[in-house]
């Protein structure tokens, strides 16, 4: 039986935070266990927070859309909005840090990269779609089929 | 979150309690710096009451280490629960932070002689 959650970000920079509270709210409803919990809010918050930082600035269009669903072994976390063009697929799913070279930017995505089962990016109507799957299983190395 | 700073002749000490992400890690990050621009040598961590940590949090410990690392000093990181300690794996910054299981081990890290002579 799937389950979902619709959050839209009118003033994201407000709404940031009672987005991540409706996160929490739903992982406890579906009784998710604390790694997927964590999972679930860590990637929201980093790829929000990468819609904030690099999305549109003005205008009926800097609202950013969140959708969750439970599909039971699996989560989809579907984010869109109107910002420039970015691709999370194309960024590097290696270690965010490799042969000691210590990067800060970029982190969050990396972290995104190494945690997701599977992402997919599309660009529609001038908005990005970027859907996220969590495998619902609690081995790290199980669940990661990117690193 | 809850921050609460320890004295320590050697380190910058900071118990953190609850969420570090965007709202909450200005305030570390400001202790941080202030400790750091104070010549401390190393930086423990007391995550047991840690629930969460986003990126902006990981950056204020890898600002950390970028200090103190070329003078010699380290980052320590310690209790952190298991499915936060996930994420120091799959971003390989366990290998550049000392993991240390509790605080006792932390405080051994930066001073290993057993009465600190």
């Amino acid at each position: 039986m799937t389950a979902r959650l619709d959050f839209a970000l009118l003033h994201p920079e407000e709404d940031h935070a009672g987005l991540l509270a409706a996160v929490e709210e739903f992982a406890d409803t579906q009784a998710l266990p604390a790694a997927l919990r964590y999972r679930l809010g860590l990637v929201v918050d980093e790829l929000v927070s990468n819609c904030i930082a690099h999305g549109a600035r003005t205008g009926r269009d800097r609202g950013i859309r969140v959708g969750i669903t439970d599909h039971g072994g699996t989560i989809l976390i579907e984010i869109v909005d109107a910002g420039t063009p970015f691709d999370p697929t194309s960024y590097t799913s290696r270690r965010c840090l490799d042969d000691g070279d210590v990067r800060v930017g970029g982190m969050g995505l990396c972290l995104v990269r190494n945690l997701a089962a599977q992402i997919d990016y599309s660009r529609e109507g001038g908005f990005n779609r970027t859907r996220v799957t969590l495998a619902k299983c609690t081995q790290e190395n199980a669940c990661n089929s990117m690193k | 979150m809850q921050l609460h700073e320890i004295e320590h002749p050697a380190a910058a000490v900071f118990q953190v309690k609850g969420r570090l992400d965007s709202t909450s890690t200005p305030e570390l990050e400001k202790k941080v710096l202030l400790s750091l621009d104070r010549g401390v040598r190393h930086l423990i961590l007391d995550f047991s009451e840690l629930e969460y940590i986003n990126s902006a949090g990981l950056r204020v410990l890898v600002m950390g280490y970028q200090r103190l690392n070329p003078l010699g000093g380290h980052v320590v990181v310690c209790g952190v629960r298991d499915y936060i300690a996930e994420i120091f794996d799959i971003s390989g910054y366990d290998r550049i932070f000392n993991m240390c299981a509790d605080m006792e081990r932390a405080l051994r890290e930066i001073d290993p002689t057993p009465d600190g002579q």
